[in-house]
């Protein structure tokens, strides 16, 4: 897998400019996205989540600022944007509602289909991504809408990564599943990390969940309002509240300990948070 | 007083083949059982496909059982000239909020459920400002839904139902599509309806939200597999995780504790607040509960 980098320059974005309809989407974003590494995008509904997916793969394009991928302007006159587009994999929310195809395997074939590659290599792709996302050999010939919530969801998934991008971006892609569903696609994302080195960055609105990546995004009105290790930025609970977030369980619990009076350092999760109570309890 | 009452339901979906044939059937709800009570606040878990969908739209006739019978305050759903008493009884509010608003402005969204009831006008007003206001949204009557955000659209689905004054409210899976800030105006509204004694049935992957209900549920297969209090269902989280559910984080930290030692007393704490004074007062004091 391609190691890439891509770089958000000052970028912003305005819907509907010079019209009495003008709203912000994205103001000033400095933002970079590694290969290897996981991002989770968080801020309430408005907050620009969307906007700031659609100008990581060139779906919008900043009316200020660069998006580099690889130190190149996407934008510029010569850049062909399939290269963004294959290096840069979008899955929306609730990517189901977008299969169409009449086979699970042609539905995941469509995509590096218009990447150029050959029916055989598409074939390769597929299979690959799909044994990626856990959907057995059997299922490749069936109408991929007589699969469950959760395999239609995956196969989705699957669609965008036979393309094989060295970043993968997704809107909230365990809303709306059954716990066991959300722990499948969570536990899939790790592992493209770890052995695809693929970047994750991830869009969810919970906190629980945003706290497993290495990097925490906070929006708000379309600017970054918080930025840094998942550990920094929950800490700012005051922060967070104000713009109708949360922190995770784990930190809400430690911050409702330490005001009856139990005297706790930062716990960031039940483990954590479990350790240093027995300890207490046993002295 | 039974306002819901299921008795040995079954409802299967045909499949087809490309052409259009019929190539089998999938058995969504299975000899399904359950008396709801007048008033009750209940929660329906279960994994994607479980049947908890299709058994909720056999609560007010959107689904015929194939087998067993339905009673919605008494009148069996099968019969199709009470279906608009049934549907006046049992109101709906479904997953996205996209897809539930019907009108350009919101008053007259509300005002379209019991407008199609023949609600004479001057109490079609009365409804739909009450309504609105329940759900906290009085001030937008004569706005477009189209600038609101997720958790006000749901609001505004709430309040239409609400217009047609229903003895039930199903929420299918009403809060999966919101944020965390929507989320929480949705279950405050639909608390606030319960309060009224209206009877409620939320169907949810939120184990949070369930934990705020009188009775939880699990369907699996289309059956009935648990059914108790909150801290009955997720006290045996070992059997609801079978089911592909995961008990409350609460529950999970004060199993990490009890595993380490700790004794923290009979009672199941489900929320925070409450675990962190049970916590609290035991680490304190050194007492059990």
């Amino acid at each position: 897998m391609k190691t890439i980098k891509l770089v958000l320059e000052n970028v912003s974005y305005v819907y509907n400019p010079g019209t009495i309809y003008e709203t912000v989407g994205i103001t000033d974003a400095d933002l970079s996205f590694e290969s290897e590494k996981s991002y989770a995008v968080i801020g309430h509904t408005g907050s620009g989540k969307s906007t700031l997916l659609q100008l990581m793969n060139g779906l919008l394009s900043p009316a200020k600022g660069r998006v580099l991928l690889d130190g190149e302007d996407v934008h510029a006159k010569k850049y062909k944007i399939k290269k963004l587009r294959s290096s840069v994999g979008l899955v929306f929310q609730y990517p189901e509602y977008q299969l169409f195809e009449e086979t699970v395997i042609k539905d995941v074939c469509f995509g590096p289909k218009n990447l150029g590659y050959t029916p055989e290599e598409c074939l390769e792709l597929a299979k690959e991504a799909l044994r990626l996302v856990g959907i057995e050999e059997d299922k490749f010939d069936q109408n991929p809408f007589n699969l469950s919530g959760g395999q239609k969801r995956r196969v989705a998934i699957a669609g965008v990564l036979a393309m094989n991008p060295g970043i993968l971006v997704l809107d909230e892609p365990a809303a709306g599943l059954d716990p066991e569903g959300k722990e499948q696609i969570l536990s899939l994302l790790k592992t493209l990390r770890e052995t695809k080195k693929m970047g994750i960055v991830m869009v969810s609105h919970n906190m629980d969940d945003a706290s497993g990546a290495d990097e925490v995004i906070v929006l708000d009105k379309g600017s970054i309002a918080l930025k840094g290790s998942a550990r920094e930025v929950f800490k700012e609970y005051e922060r967070l509240a104000g713009l109708g977030l949360d922190v995770p369980f784990a930190m809400r619990m430690t911050r409702l300990l330490r005001s009856r009076g139990i005297d706790l350092p930062d716990c960031f999760d039940n483990e954590e948070l479990s350790k240093a109570l027995l300890k207490i309890y046993k002295r | 007083m039974d306002l819901i009452k299921a008795e040995d339901i079954s409802y299967s979906f045909k499949e087809y083949d490309e052409e259009g044939n019929v190539t089998g059937a999938r058995t969504a709800v299975d000899h399904l059982s359950i008396t709801v009570p007048a008033g009750t606040f209940l929660a329906v878990l279960g994994r994607n496909g479980s049947g908890k969908s299709t058994f909720a739209k056999h609560l007010n006739a959107l689904l015929i059982p194939q087998e067993g019978t339905v009673y919605v305050d008494g009148i069996d759903t099968s019969k199709a000239k009470d279906m608009l008493l049934i549907r006046r009884n049992v109101g709906m509010v479904f997953q996205n909020p996209d897809n539930q608003i019907v009108s350009t402005v919101i008053e007259e969204d509300v005002a379209f459920g019991p407008e199609n009831l023949g609600v004479p006008h001057g109490e079609l007003e009365d409804r739909v400002y009450s309504s609105l206001e329940k759900v906290g949204m009085s001030e937008y009557a004569s706005n477009s839904p189209t600038k609101l955000s997720g958790g006000q659209k749901q609001r505004i689905a709430i309040a239409g139902v609400l217009a047609m004054k229903p003895k039930a409210v199903v929420f299918d899976e009403a809060t999966a599509m919101l944020d965390p800030k929507g989320r929480r105006e949705v279950m405050a509204a639909l608390k606030k309806l319960h309060e009224e004694g209206i009877t409620i049935i939320h169907i949810t992957h939120h184990m949070e939200e369930a934990s705020e209900a009188e009775r939880v549920i699990i369907i699996n297969d289309g059956k009935v597999v648990m059914d108790g209090t909150p801290q009955e269902v997720f006290g045996n989280h070992a059997e609801a995780e079978k089911y592909g559910l995961r008990a409350p984080n609460a529950v999970l930290l004060r199993d990490m504790l009890k595993d380490g030692g700790m004794r923290l007393g009979e009672h199941i704490a489900l929320d925070e607040k409450e675990l962190a004074m049970q916590i609290a007062s035991h680490l304190r004091g050194g007492e059990d509960d």
